[in-house]
């Protein structure tokens, strides 16, 4: 039953394996190591990785993992018992070798197979349940209760009692605001023989309900176009075009601008990660830098020093009742720096799953140890799991064709996503590349005139070295009312043909409840197939982070193609200059979706924007 | 008789005086010459099975690691060193690394050479950021590149991938142009080495580091349990380190 059971150490090699199948599940492993313990997950201690399920144990005081593989469709009961007791057994058995630490391919099958045994027969020794028959179970004693309902039968005869129920509703529904029911509501009225009661009992009045009902509505009227809120017609959408020509680049005269030449040049190359001074509040920072560079030093000496009392003293072992009061703490400190509160209690659990267990020496307090745990806890989950370097993907798909690189940018309403699309325009024109700014918000007013303006703005600071040369920066636009989806492609294509290197995909905000937009942007990402899909979200956010998040990956998971699953590529963490040390938006965010912040926009001019210093903000949080 | 004492009293002083200071250089001033010898790489290119041949000499199957494994390991009785294998992981390696950056005796980079095609990138942003880095161009002279799991028929040549590393490394070198210092990391931050020669494409030639490329397999022919590995050229590196 099972397919596989593995323990081996955190450094990663396996000591003892019993394989079920000749199938190699390392790859399910490896998965269940990079996603479940390295994205601090481990409050939750089931995967799944194609058609298995995979259950695990840290144990750490000797640094070992145990895993349970075993196919999905099987329930079994007994894997976490099995966990249990496996790692309770294997380490009486072999406390000593894993004390002195090297030890490799020990021999535990014995044991295993004598636990798995007991385990197995305990399952099917006991019986499976019976089910209950109606007249034992509990709906029947209430309806014995009600005075002038007969006791259904065993097997009521249903057919041709099917139909009655749902028109019985419509006529219940339709009749409620009219008459009051004097039947009492639940187990009667939901039973068949109840319904057709209460049916009867309501015909006499529905005739009233009747011709409002859905159902029964006059056929002589015609039908009218239904209008819809919010969508712009043709003949509005005509009326609203501001663009002067029908074609794509709408070469109007430009307004007279007052342009900022101090600010080209200053992007080149990488961005810059965010300093310390922003991430802090102001009174700190400035003796914060003095200080802790001498910090650094004295502590590393001073453990160098006690440490080696520190293993002389014995150790103590850390439990988790031990640990509950401190993590109750770190866990409400988090939430007043603006994580969420979901968030912040997994973590709390990932954080306890690894120390329980875990042996410190008598000096070292358990807080000073949760709190170290908490901080890489922390580091890990804001470094990325691959570097997402744009410049070079950029480069990349330069070399290997004539595509453009699309980066679409998407998120709720107000965000941010306009200034920070201009902000990572005039990055990349800084670094030499030409870009089409695709206006597929064809919804808020003045969504393209803003995007115009910007294009105006950023050709004039970044003009073309000879005269008469394709601009680098230029707006695709069809005006409003337009199909999104449309509106990229065709802008995809243009870019292609006319040589650009990168397509900055601008969408309308969206909340993520509305079914409708989400199923529409997702077919924009469909259609397009981005390089890159952007979240924006703006750092103020607080708990509504992982609920945004969470269902704008659902929506494009949902409505992508089988085989071509999109979801959040990367997180753009907005206004973050208004935040003074409450940075825990950024932990809500790249914890639910395990990506990383790819850009973080600290103010309203071209200039600002910067890359994550981990660091910075962990240290911020933790303050 | 009183001049005896003063003798023995000042020759008892100095060397307590002596013996201080020796203690004090050791603890607080630390030993100059590094000590690890760090094996690093991306994920799943056979670090820690390389480990376990160098420092046990035994197969061992793996997973992927979360804690690095270290070992005090005897490279045929002439030399011993302090082993090191660092998790290939991204998020976890920095940190880890980071506990050792600053006393390191040799790198040893592990590549996977039949899978190099896809992660070409990634192996050249390690190396590209090891080879910018002051700190660590101050402590080692050499580099080893082992190219790992040569017992693969689709494994690459070393001269292959020094190509293909070359060509990404030239690209980086672009793109990283204008970074300046500030990202989390070495405590001795300043502004990052230009790696090679301006007006030419980069080559592992041109760098003050000398970069070995060597091809080993830790995993070896015939069955798990008893297979031999071929790591006999990263064990004579290891041996003519200074």
């Amino acid at each position: 039953m099972l397919d596989l059971f593995t323990i081996f150490t955190k450094g990663g090699m396996v000591l003892w394996y019993f394989q079920g199948t000749a199938f190699s599940m390392a790859q399910a492993v490896n998965g269940l190591v990079k996603t479940v313990i390295l994205q601090e997950r481990v409050g939750v201690n089931s995967y799944t990785h194609d058609s298995l399920t995979l259950k695990f144990r840290l144990d750490n005081e000797f640094d070992l993992v145990f895993v349970a593989v075993y196919q999905k469709m099987i329930q079994l009961a007994y894997v976490d018992k099995l966990l249990e007791q496996v790692q309770l057994a294997f380490r009486d058995r072999y406390k000593n070798e894993l004390a002195n630490g090297a030890c490799l391919a020990l021999d535990f099958s014995r044991e295993f197979n004598g636990i798995l045994d007991e385990l197995e027969s305990e399952q099917r020794s006991q019986e499976p349940r019976k089910m209950r028959t109606f007249n034992e179970s509990k709906k029947a004693d209430k309806i014995q209760q009600q005075p002038n309902v007969d006791v259904i039968p065993e097997k009521p005869a249903l057919p041709q009692e099917e139909k009655t129920p749902p028109v019985a509703m419509v006529e219940e529904a339709g009749a409620e605001p009219k008459a009051k029911p004097k039947l009492p509501v639940g187990p009667v009225a939901r039973t068949a023989a109840g319904m057709r009661k209460t049916a009867n009992k309501r015909t006499s009045s529905s005739t009233v309900a009747k011709q409002s009902s859905v159902t029964t509505s006059p056929k002589s009227r015609s039908k009218e176009k239904r209008v819809w809120e919010g969508v712009v017609t043709k003949e509005e959408a005509s009326s609203l075009d501001r663009s002067s020509t029908k074609g794509g680049n709408g070469s109007i005269e430009v307004p007279e601008y007052q342009v900022d030449y101090s600010m080209v040049g200053q992007m080149k190359g990488d961005l810059k990660s965010l300093e310390e001074e922003e991430v802090e509040s102001e009174v700190e920072s400035e003796e914060e830098e003095t200080t802790s560079e001498s910090k650094q030093n004295t502590s590393k000496n001073s453990g160098g020093v006690f440490s080696f009392f520190m293993n002389l003293a014995g150790g103590k072992t850390i439990t988790q009742d031990s640990m509950t009061p401190i993590l109750e703490k770190m866990k409400e400190h988090l939430i007043t720096k603006n994580v969420a509160a979901e968030i912040a209690e997994k973590l709390c659990t990932s954080v306890a799953g690894k120390l329980d267990g875990k042996v410190v020496g008598t000096f070292t307090g358990i807080q000073s140890t949760v709190r170290a745990s908490l901080e890489e806890s922390l580091v890990q989950i804001l470094s990325p799991k691959r570097r997402v370097d744009i410049l070079r993907d950029v480069m990349v798909k330069r070399e290997g064709g004539s595509q453009p690189y699309v980066i679409t940018f998407c998120g709720v309403n107000g965000v941010g996503k306009s200034t920070n699309l201009a902000k990572v325009a005039f990055w990349l024109l800084e670094n030499g590349h030409r870009v089409l700014i695709a206006a597929c918000d064809t919804f808020r007013s003045g969504a393209v005139e803003q995007l115009r303006t910007h294009t105006h703005h950023l050709d004039s600071l970044h003009k073309p070295a000879r005269e008469g040369a394709p601009p680098s920066i230029m707006l695709y636009e069809r005006g409003y009312g337009k199909d999104a989806a449309g509106i990229a492609m065709e802008a995809i294509g243009f870019a292609q043909q006319q040589g650009f290197d990168v397509v900055l995909v601008d969408t309308a905000g969206r909340m993520q409840d509305n079914e409708p937009l989400m199923r529409a942007l997702a077919k924009l990402i469909r259609v397009n197939n981005p390089d890159l899909v952007l979240f924006v979200g703006e750092a103020l956010v607080g708990n509504e982070a992982v609920d945004q998040l969470t269902k704008f990956n659902r929506a494009l998971v949902d409505h992508s193609d089988g085989d071509n699953q999109r979801v959040v590529d990367g997180i753009v963490l907005t206004k973050f200059d208004t935040i003074d040390d409450k940075v825990g938006a950024a932990i809500s965010m790249t914890y639910t979706t395990g990506q990383p912040i790819v850009f973080v926009g600290t103010g309203q001019k071209y200039v600002d924007l910067k890359s994550l210093n981990v660091h910075a903000v962990v240290s911020a949080l933790l303050k | 008789m009183a001049m005896v004492y003063g003798w023995e009293v000042a020759v008892v002083t100095l060397l307590v005086l002596i013996f201080t200071l020796v203690i004090v250089k050791f603890v607080f001033f630390g030993r100059k010459k590094g000590v690890y010898v760090c094996l690093l790489g991306y994920s799943d290119s056979g670090k820690t099975l390389l480990f376990t041949r160098l420092a046990h000499d035994r197969f061992v199957r793996t997973q992927s690691s979360i804690k690095e494994n270290k070992a005090t390991v005897q490279i045929e009785n002439k030399k011993s060193v302090e082993l090191v294998d660092i998790p290939g992981d991204e998020r976890i390696r920095d940190r880890l690394f980071g506990k050792y950056r600053d006393n390191i005796r040799a790198i040893i980079v592990v590549v996977d050479s039949a899978n190099v095609q896809a992660e070409v990138r990634n192996v050249a942003e390690l190396l590209f950021d090891l080879l910018s880095s002051r700190s660590i161009n101050k402590q080692l002279s050499s580099i080893l590149v082992a190219c790992n799991k040569q017992d693969l028929t689709l494994a690459k040549e070393c001269e292959d991938i020094k190509v293909m590393l070359e060509k990404e490394i030239t690209a980086l070198r672009i793109t990283r142009q204008a970074k300046l210092a500030s990202m989390d990391g070495g405590a001795s931050s300043s502004s990052p080495l230009f790696l090679g020669k301006k007006d030419k494409d980069f080559q592992f030639s041109d760098l003050p580091i000398k970069v070995q490329f060597v091809p080993c397999s830790a995993r070896g022919k015939g069955e798990e349990a008893s297979s031999i590995a071929e790591v006999d050229t990263v064990k004579s590196w290891i041996t003519n380190l200074p």
